[in-house]
């Protein structure tokens, strides 16, 4: 038999090495650094988090204490009844037009412009998954929507279920706006509250239309109280703005309005109240505050840490 | 035509979905998906549908291209082109691989692949035989002969269009080496009807190319799919590792917590929707007016409504793309760390190291018991004839190394044992042959008393194999193709010894004999090869001499053929005794022997016995079991010429690589074919056996078994032997147990195969079980394959994580048995390697692979599935709480895309760094160290404990951080000076920012390496997520929705978002923080103190040498002011170089002995390298690696300070007596999480189960031997000098 090596092309070619090349990776030999802390880096650590911690808590401490807040609830007191049911039956005689009453708050210390004014609710569920997605972001921007594709505005989406009603602005959200309102004096002079600013620049400039005025609105009287939205373009109104920012919690403050005046101490505010948004069905508070942040607090604002 | 692709256009997008959705997840996300899409729903589709397509797609896309890859491999195949007879035109013509029919003629020519499994027909060389390389089916590089079948052989090309035959064979199967088949020849092709047997041995297979041989004609058997190789080619079974399958159940606990939070929030949603609703008239509670999800007056639907709701809410419990990032990381893991690993490329064979499945890099790191084979694993398989016994007397004056292992460890001069530098032996030395004795070599055995047995002898050599020379006829240039190594080093002996065998064909041998000055040129008729295999343990060939005798020659393991020797035969009664003496005096030398013998043959006898081996030739059912049986019929009679003794040498580093995995815990059991002698022996020499561990031998040699089976009662033997295993396991059980009481010590079970047959019976398994965990180091010997894959399954099957490694085909049950095969690509082709899950090329690639890579996957992917199941809990209870602020109605407090993108993209690269990169000791501590290996077997980094403490911190964090922000951001002066409060949306995206920041913050300050990987990934995912947070808002509101301008207007503004962002993720992350510290200070783990270590000497290897400094001029300056370079130093020419006394401060202050100055001024010759010292040899000068007490600890347990000045003086375990015992235990016995305490240095020899005869002059042997006194004979006979140095 003949016998000879045979050269296949295999043997022709320069012989390739297999042998893998050295890249740092590949060979887990990365440059690194090791962080082997000693107990002294430990406490270390600890105390350098501490010095840092404790004058920003101080601050925040101290600028919580130094915020001045006065607020009142005025749920029990505008309605007539002792229970909750009574008071939601002597508030719905009113037809919405609500009951009217007034309380006294009193300035601790001086208070300088600008002073808020926020309404508080208790028990009100703007976070209810029901709720909350019930607007449309497409029609408070102006864009035109037929009632089809409203659907997420149901139930509150054309009036008394006629479907050439369409409601604009639709959902819950906007049908059962706030509706309470207040009057502020003080020493029989009545005190200007602006609602210029209250709402963020680009929900105005942006998310609501500055075109459209609302159709259809709510107004029925019971309940939230009547009273439709003003004929206007939507992002004119910004208490609407504001109610329409969804609280993440059942319970939230919303910014009535701002006091463009100093406030000295010891001076007694009248807010006559227009009582007219129902939350005695379900048992929710409603309360009203006057509060002022300081210069300092407005520079830093670390309060919020601490509530 | 062929096809291997898994899908094709049409079937890609169904099959390819359908593997994904063979994973529960998948399904589970896909039903969230779908439950998305309706109106009862929380969140949008975007945030199911998103990441779903983004995992899906990615595993999907990876299986499209490894198909392509495929089918484009296919079709370069079938468009491949062969010579096909075409009756027709009664020419060959060209058609393509994927036309070949069966029962076409096809023509092969030299260097060409074989289109289909052929039957050859007849070949270009004259006798029929053709030369076939098989390398692309099982990798064996040496050329095996087929040869063609005596009716066909002489076919010729002229004569195809009148050629008529039939085959008849039988179905397709996977065996690649098993054919059964027969060709019918008749008329008019042949004169008369003929049924010719066909075998394995004239079946040209697919995938394989003819070598040396011009052309070939062969007739299709076997085409396409239906081809041996393409029958071999599905997938062995895959395998899943221990981790995947608790991670199963953990994926389960995480649906269970699911179902707990559901059921939950739907019983609250229900009762409060009933109750509380119809007094909520903001939320239109009127019949008619509301959905049936809020319906109070249904409570049951909305219960139930509510139920899938959050089943869809909290999905974020069961981690989606945790899969996919698992298969990620692991890919990378084999692919690059594994197969590019420069630590395991052997460069010799050019092999670098492969993972061949990515599914089990953990698993190296969890390995209990390592099942190995010994030969071509332990030892290099590359056999040498070193001794031989021929009529009873031994030559060979050659000494293992295995003998002089076993002169170290009693104490014997090495030197004295013999002269195996003797000049002489190198003129006769060449490959394969290792053997000098001058009474053989050069002609000189002619002298002998025995010649005509010498003869004998060289002859069967010379001629019973299986062999094929390849090369020129000159003694010096041939080179033997061989199946087995053993094989072509008794054929290279044969030659050197003056047999030469230069040329065979189809039916002949041709052998150049020199006696004395005469050489004859004899040609050898071989008429029958009774193959060997390993059930018979021994091949036979029968040929007709050149003086016309009948001769079979015979060689084989001694067992079979003393049992066919001749009795009452007066040479082999004379040598029987003494060339089995002779053999267990080489297997006790680690060498392998064979036992050569002969008979001759009556004419008569033969021809009837022809008949019969024709007939079963011819048998299409169990030709094999038939074979065997005929062939018994003639090896018989057999006359003993003696024996030979190869040596099979240790593979580098195995001695220290055993040692390595014994420190680090990992029993090993050695799985041989070999006698017990040799096992033992060898299993000395590799360091698996130390001589301070008791042995039990079990055996099931025992006389009376012997004699019931001579006496030929097999059933009764049978019952005897199977008490007499349940006794001696028994016995050696309770002397174990006895021991362990008092304090334990090492014990070695050595246990022979015939006594594992009866061991592995059902009643007696779970004995052998418990005696073989208590030990250290189980040999067993004389092992059949399936006797491995046994003995595997036994120990998988207690709960064991078992490695196997082999090389050779009788190691893959084995392999395939075990968790993790690991296959040794060397000598034995590449059948091991095919079955296995990793190939590596030299045993002592298996520290790296089990201590680096396997103890740092098993860590990596531990914690990387626990950190991502902790992001996701976090993340989800965030979620769960803010739902129970939300009446349970199913609000989410997050923006869609923040959700779907939390897993995918913002949090994808931690989990990632932790699978990839996270590393805690370097490659030489965790060799040093070895017992940190022990983390993985015990489990310890992914059990019960640090899971719940995982979780506990997820609920901890999530807690926290929800309460803070938001009781924070519900404060009425929250906002800013603008005095907005913060809405729904806002808290959310503030809250989302702290769980991002907070889940990066926890991965940084759990670390311990940083590589700049690890800050991009940490810190610029934070930064991701910002950038992502200002580009979201800043595109049309149709698009971010409630996110539009958000950061600009609101989050930016506020410096609550600032404190917030700061302080919550560190209160979230502080107190894991340190509690980790605390742990690592006051109970430091293994780990953590050779880190401690670890860093200790790096630190004061820098401070004396300028380690990774530039090579330069002025660093030679700087050597010759006596400083050591940390790097690879170029003594250029023209440098001057003074060979300075080397003033190594840190060195010169210590014991100078210790680091010899030589050291160091022998390489600065100019033009050498001055090789970087590495930091051992550096350091040890002044921190012994046995006494890292030099260190000063972090740990105030052992927190010695001590200054450099201290060092000088005392040693280690003066200077700090608790690292000194911590290192002690860690180094010596990194065992100690095994055994508390083990008394190493025990004496063994005082117990024994049976009373020995004490053999006069010798110490008392150090067996406790279970079996018979030929048992301790045996043991005296290896251990006839003394084994310790008491």
């Amino acid at each position: 038999m003949e016998i000879d090596r045979p050269a296949g092309p295999a043997a022709a070619l320069p012989k390739k090495t297999k042998e893998p090349r050295y890249i740092s990776f590949t060979q887990q030999e990365l440059p690194a650094c090791r962080l082997l802390l000693t107990p002294a880096w430990v406490i270390g650590i600890c105390l350098v988090l501490a010095i840092v911690l404790l004058p920003i808590g101080a601050g925040c401490l101290h600028a919580a204490f130094s915020v001045e807040e006065v607020s009142a609830s005025y749920d029990q007191l505008c309605a007539a009844g002792t229970s909750y049911a009574e008071k939601e039956a002597s508030l719905l005689q009113t037809q919405g037009n609500g009951t009217q009453c007034s309380l006294q708050l009193t300035v601790r210390k001086a208070m300088t412009a600008p002073v808020f004014v926020y309404y508080e609710l208790t028990s009100f569920y703007q976070n209810h998954r029901r709720y909350a997605g019930s607007e449309d972001n497409s029609q408070l921007r102006g864009v035109a929507r037929t009632g089809s594709v409203l659907g997420g505005c149901s139930p509150e989406q054309y009036l008394a279920g006629n479907t050439s009603a369409v409601i604009d602005p639709c959902g819950l959200v906007a049908w059962t706006l706030f509706n309470d309102s207040y009057t502020l004096a003080s020493g029989g002079n009545a005190i200007a509250v602006q609602t210029i600013g209250i709402a963020y620049p680009t929900q105005l400039n942006s998310q609501l239309s500055n075109t459209v005025h609302p159709q259809n609105f709510n107004t029925v009287p019971t309940l939230r109280g009547g009273g439709t939205l003003p004929d206007a373009p939507l992002n004119t109104d910004q208490r609407f703005a504001n109610w329409m920012r969804i609280a993440a919690l059942s319970r939230f403050r919303k910014l009535w309005g701002v006091i463009e005046q100093d406030l000295p101490a010891g001076a007694t505010v009248n807010v006559s109240i227009v009582n007219a948004y129902n939350t005695y069905s379900f048992g929710g508070s409603k309360a009203v505050d006057l509060k002022q942040i300081t210069g300092s607090y407005s520079r830093l604002d670390p309060s919020s840490v601490l509530m | 035509m062929v096809s291997t692709t898994k899908y094709n256009l049409i079937t890609y997008l169904p099959k390819a979905l359908y593997e994904q959705y063979r994973r529960v997840a998948n399904i589970y996300f896909t039903l969230v998906a779908a439950i998305s899409t309706t109106s009862i729903s929380p969140v949008s589709p975007v945030t199911t549908f998103l990441p779903l397509i983004i995992v899906l797609g990615i595993s999907m896309v990876k299986e499209a291209i490894e198909d392509f890859a495929r089918y484009r491999a296919d079709k370069d195949l079938n468009n491949r082109g062969v010579s096909v007879f075409d009756h027709a035109s009664n020419s060959f013509k060209d058609v393509r691989w994927r036309d070949v029919q069966v029962g076409e003629v096809v023509k092969v020519t030299k260097d060409a692949f074989f289109p289909a499994d052929l039957l050859l027909l007849s070949s270009s060389s004259a006798d029929g035989i053709c030369m076939v390389e098989t390398i692309n089916l099982d990798g064996e590089s040496n050329l095996k002969i087929k040869a063609s079948l005596d009716q066909t052989k002489g076919l010729e090309e002229a004569a195809l269009s009148s050629f008529q035959a039939w085959v008849e064979c039988e179905h397709p199967n996977a065996s690649l080496y098993t054919f059964t088949g027969n060709l019918l020849v008749g008329p008019p092709s042949f004169p008369v009807e003929t049924t010719c047997p066909v075998g394995q041995a004239s079946v040209l297979l697919r995938g394989c190319t003819l070598r040396n041989t011009a052309s070939i004609l062969g007739v299709v058997v076997f085409a396409g799919h239906e081809s041996k190789v393409m029958m071999n080619a599905r997938r062995p079974p895959s395998k899943r590792s221990r981790i995947e399958r608790q991670l199963d159940l953990l994926i389960l606990g995480m649906f269970a917590l699911l179902f707990t939070m559901c059921i939950i929030g739907a019983c609250c949603f229900a009762l409060w929707t009933r109750r509380l609703m119809p007094n909520m008239w903001y939320l239109a509670p009127e019949p008619g007016r509301v959905a049936a999800a809020f319906d109070p007056k249904r409570p049951a639907v909305a219960w139930f409504l509510s139920f899938v709701t959050s089943f869809v809410l909290y999905g974020y419990l069961i981690p989606i793309s945790l899969y996919v990032s698992l298969e990620m990381v692991k890919v990378v893991q084999s692919s690059v760390f594994i197969n590019m690993d420069r630590a395991m490329y052997h460069r010799e064979s050019d092999t670098p190291a492969k993972a061949r499945t990515s599914n089990l890099n953990e698993e190296l790191g969890m390995v209990d018991t390592i099942l190995s084979d010994k030969t071509g694993t332990l030892t290099q398989n590359i056999m040498e004839y070193f001794k031989c016994s021929i009529a009873g007397v031994a030559y060979g004056s050659g000494v293992t190394e295995i003998e002089r292992s076993n002169a170290r460890r009693m104490g014997v001069d090495a030197a004295k044992l013999g002269d195996a530098a003797d000049p002489a032996a190198a003129v006769w030395r060449q490959p394969g042959f290792n053997f000098y004795d001058k009474r053989l070599v050069g002609g000189n055995w002619v002298n002998e008393a025995h010649k005509g047995t010498i003869r004998e002898f060289l002859r069967v050599l010379a001629v019973c194999h299986t062999v094929v020379p390849d090369g020129p006829e000159d003694p010096a240039k041939i080179k033997y193709q061989a199946e087995s190594p053993d094989e072509s080093a008794l054929v290279v002996a044969a030659k050197v010894l003056g047999f030469f065998f230069h040329r065979r064909s189809n039916t002949t041998i041709m052998v150049q004999e020199s006696v004395g000055d005469e050489v004859h040129e004899l040609e050898y008729e071989i008429l029958n090869v009774l193959e060997f295999d390993s059930t018979r343990k021994r091949m036979s060939v029968i040929c007709r001499t050149p003086d016309n005798r009948l001769m079979l020659y015979c060689k084989g393991a001694d067992t079979v053929i003393y049992e066919r020797l001749a009795p009452g035969n007066a040479m082999n009664e004379e040598l029987k005794d003494v060339t089995r003496q002779h053999m267990e005096e080489f297997g006790a030398a680690g060498l392998r022997t064979l036992c050569l013998s002969y008979t001759k043959l009556e004419p008569e006898e033969y021809d009837r016995w022809q008949q019969r081996w024709v007939q079963a030739k011819q048998a299409l059912q169990d030709r094999d079991a038939l074979v065997a049986e005929v062939a018994e019929g003639i090896e018989r009679n057999l006359i003993l010429l003696g024996c030979t003794a190869i040596e099979d040498k240790l593979q580098q580093g195995v001695p220290e690589t055993i040692e390595r995995l014994a420190a680090a815990g990992i029993r090993l059991w050695v799985l041989t074919g070999d006698k017990q002698e040799t096992a033992i022996n060898i299993a000395f020499a590799c360091s698996l056996l130390r001589s301070d561990m008791t042995q039990y031998i079990v055996s099931a040699n025992l006389p009376e078994v012997v004699a019931l089976e001579e006496a030929g009662k097999a059933e009764e033997a049978a019952a005897l032997a199977h008490d007499m295993m349940l006794q001696q396991l028994s016995d050696a059980l309770a002397e174990m147990q006895s021991v362990e009481q008092e304090g334990g010590g090492d014990n070695a079970l050595i246990i022979d195969g015939k006594a594992l047959t009866y061991a592995l019976a059902d009643d007696v398994k779970h004995l052998l079980l418990a005696v073989g965990s208590r030990c250290q180091a189980v040999v067993c010997c004389r092992v059949s394959p399936k006797q491995k894959a046994q003995v595997t399954k036994l120990v998988k099957d207690r709960g064991d994580t078992t490695l196997g490694i082999g090389d050779g085909a009788n190691d893959v049950g084995m392999i395939q048995q075990a968790n993790i095969g690991v296959g040794i690509s060397g000598q034995e082709g590449m059948q091991a390697v095919m079955s296995s899950d990793f190939a590596i090329a030299q045993f002592h690639f298996l520290e790296p692979l089990l201590l680096v890579h396997g103890r740092r996957s098993y860590r990596r992917i531990a914690r990387m599935i626990s950190y991502f199941l902790y992001k996701n809990l976090l993340f989800g209870l965030t979620i769960f709480f803010y739902n129970g602020l939300c009446f349970f109605s199913g609000q989410i407090l997050y923006n869609q895309y923040f959700m779907s993108l939390y897993n995918v993209v913002f949090t994808a690269f931690p989990p990632l760094l932790l699978g990839l990169l996270d590393e805690d000791v370097n490659r030489a501590m965790s060799s040093r160290y070895a017992g940190l290996y022990q983390y993985g077997p015990k489990n310890k980094l992914f059990n019960a404990w640090t899971l719940s403490w995982w979780l506990a911190n997820a609920c901890y964090q999530a807690a926290i951080m929800f309460a803070m922000v938001i009781t924070a951001t519900q404060a009425v002066h929250a906002g800013r000076s603008t005095g907005r409060p913060y809405s729904l949306w806002q808290v959310g995206s503030i809250l989302f920012t702290v769980v991002i920041i907070t889940v990066h913050l926890q991965l940084a300050s759990m670390l311990t390496y940083f590589t700049w990987i690890h800050h991009i990934c940490i810190w610029g995912g934070i930064v991701v997520w910002f950038l992502f947070l200002i580009v979201y808002g800043s595109l049309p509101l149709y698009w971010s929705t409630d996110i539009y301008h958000m950061f600009r207007e609101v989050l930016a503004p506020a410096p609550s978002f600032w404190l917030l962002i700061v302080v919550v993720p560190i209160a979230c992350v502080l107190p894991s923080f340190l509690c980790l510290e605390i742990s690592r200070h006051v109970w430091p783990d293994d780990s953590r103190l050779v880190l401690e270590i670890q860093e200790r000497e790096k630190k004061l290897m820098q401070r004396s040498t300028p380690l990774g400094s530039k090579v330069q001029a002025e660093e030679i300056a700087h050597i010759n002011k006596g400083n050591i370079p940390g790097g690879p130093l170029q003594i250029k020419a023209d440098a001057r170089v003074v060979l300075p006394t080397l003033n190594i401060p840190a060195v010169r202050r210590f014991n100078s002995s210790r680091v010899p100055s030589s050291r160091f001024s022998a390489s600065l010759t100019p033009g050498s390298t001055l090789s970087r010292m590495s930091p051992l040899t550096i350091n040890s000068g002044f921190v012994p690696p046995d006494a890292p007490g030099a260190c000063s600890y972090f740990t105030p347990r052992a927190h010695v300070e001590h200054s450099n000045s201290t060092l000088e003086l005392a040693s280690s375990a003066q200077r700090n007596p608790v690292i000194a015992a911590l290192d002690r235990q860690l180094s010596t016995n990194p065992q100690r999480h095994r055994t508390t305490s083990a008394h190493l240095l025990r004496s063994t020899s005082s117990r024994s189960l049976m009373a020995q005869p004490d053999v006069p002059g010798e110490v008392a042997v150090p067996v406790t031997s279970l079996g018979s006194p030929r048992q301790s004979g045996t043991a005296a006979s290896f251990g006839s000098a003394p084994r310790f140095g008491h």
